[in-house]
């Protein structure tokens, strides 16, 4: 899939890994990897951006956890990033739908 | 050297963030590095990280909207702070006294300069709270909230030359202390975003469509006369006659003369225009010539 469909959407399929449990960028990037069936193939360092965006706009807080002797930045949604999650999921049911009328009525 | 410290190292040649931020950025970095590495080794832990130079302007970019969010905050408690201590300098002063008409002046057109450039910032930093601006916006934050700043200093500065009086210390110096700090902080925030990629292009962002956005409404196309990059004279105009009005009302108030209230209305009317057209352009409301003939 084009990096460029994923980007568009980056911040909405965070919000939806992070809502599962809290995790450390490399951790997100493999849920997000694992849960499209390896279909989002981003290179992985273009997380942080958007972890630091999620933050930045109250969607997430972050804390330095050791686990095993090794520094990891976990993120954690807030009460604002579920509901941003949830609306996320709306819009994009809605767009997604949409799509699916024109595209699928063309094919 | 092991390939993800060389990739670690490229990282922080190319990132142009310093002080804590970077410190963070790089540790973040390393972790990832070090979890990709022990499960699929060195090579293909810099190879699916992405390439340093990339990577390092979007997190600069990321850096730069989070200064701007945070001095644009610290940016209007100063500016609110020091209307603060420019009213209490104003009431220490006996009833009976008055100010040199200049510095009266000077009160009254840096203090409203002040209030209409820490509003624009305040709008701006709220409007793109969500998104990653370009660098050349985050540039025009600062600028914004750098002169919000300047004009509020000028304010307590020309009152404090004008009046004197005697008033609880920390109710006038809160206002020029949270001022110093928050100029510390723009000045943080204009560096990093001017230093970026494009973080010295032109750019005009209109207030109108920044409150349209908070709001979640569309701008009606009659409404839309009113927005200063697209007609600069007709909304200029506006808010002059607006502004010429509500200070033609305050002085009628305050027991003037009609004449008086005229004249200060026609000299209010005077410095919103003078003001638009000395610093629209600084201020990203309007696009300077040289700009717009570019465009």
């Amino acid at each position: 899939m084009r990096n460029d469909l994923v980007r568009g959407h980056l911040d909405g399929l965070l919000l939806a890994v992070l809502a599962d449990a809290p995790a450390h960028g490399y951790e997100a990037i493999q849920r997000l990897t694992a849960r499209s069936a390896g279909a989002f193939d981003l290179p992985e360092g273009t997380v942080y951006p958007a972890l630091h965006r999620l933050e930045r706009a109250g969607h997430a807080r972050s804390s330095w956890v050791t686990h095993e002797g090794r520094r990891r930045r976990v993120y954690a949604l807030t009460a604002a990033g579920r509901r941003a999650a949830d609306a996320a999921q709306t819009e994009w049911r809605f767009f997604a739908t949409a799509v699916d009328r024109v595209l699928g009525a063309a094919a | 050297m092991t390939p993800t410290r060389r990739h670690l190292g490229e990282i922080a040649a190319c990132l142009r963030v310093r002080g804590r931020r970077r410190r963070r950025i790089l540790a973040e970095c390393a972790s990832h590095l070090d979890e990709a590495a022990a499960v699929r080794g060195e090579t293909a832990a810099v190879a699916s990280f992405g390439p340093a130079a990339e990577i390092a302007a979007a997190l600069d970019l990321e850096a730069a909207a989070a200064r701007g969010a945070t001095s644009t905050a610290m940016s209007a408690a100063g500016v609110a702070l020091t209307a603060l201590s420019t009213l209490v300098l104003i009431n220490a002063a006996g009833p009976g006294a008055e100010a040199p008409p200049v510095l009266a002046l000077a009160v009254l057109l840096a203090g409203q300069i002040a209030g209409v450039a820490a509003a624009t910032a305040v709008l701006q930093a709220l409007a793109q709270r969500r998104g990653s601006p370009p660098a050349a916006a985050l540039a025009l934050l600062a600028r914004r909230n750098a002169t919000g700043l300047a004009a509020a200093a000028a304010t307590i500065v020309a009152a404090g030359a004008a009046l004197t009086g005697q008033a609880p210390a920390p109710l006038l110096l809160a206002g020029p202390l949270a001022l110093v700090a928050a100029l510390a902080a723009v000045g943080r925030a204009w560096r990093l975003a001017g230093a970026l990629p494009g973080g010295r292009d032109p750019i005009a962002l209109s207030p109108i469509a920044d409150l349209a956005s908070l709001a979640g409404i569309r701008v009606p196309a009659r409404l839309g006369t009113i927005d200063p990059l697209r007609h600069a004279v007709p909304s200029a105009t506006l808010v002059a006659a607006l502004a010429a009005t509500a200070m033609f009302a305050r002085a009628l108030r305050e027991g003037d003369a009609a004449g008086t209230a005229c004249a200060l209305a026609a000299l209010e009317a005077t410095g919103v225009v003078g003001c638009f057209v000395l610093l629209g352009p600084a201020l990203g409301l309007r696009r300077a010539r040289r700009d717009r003939e570019a465009l």
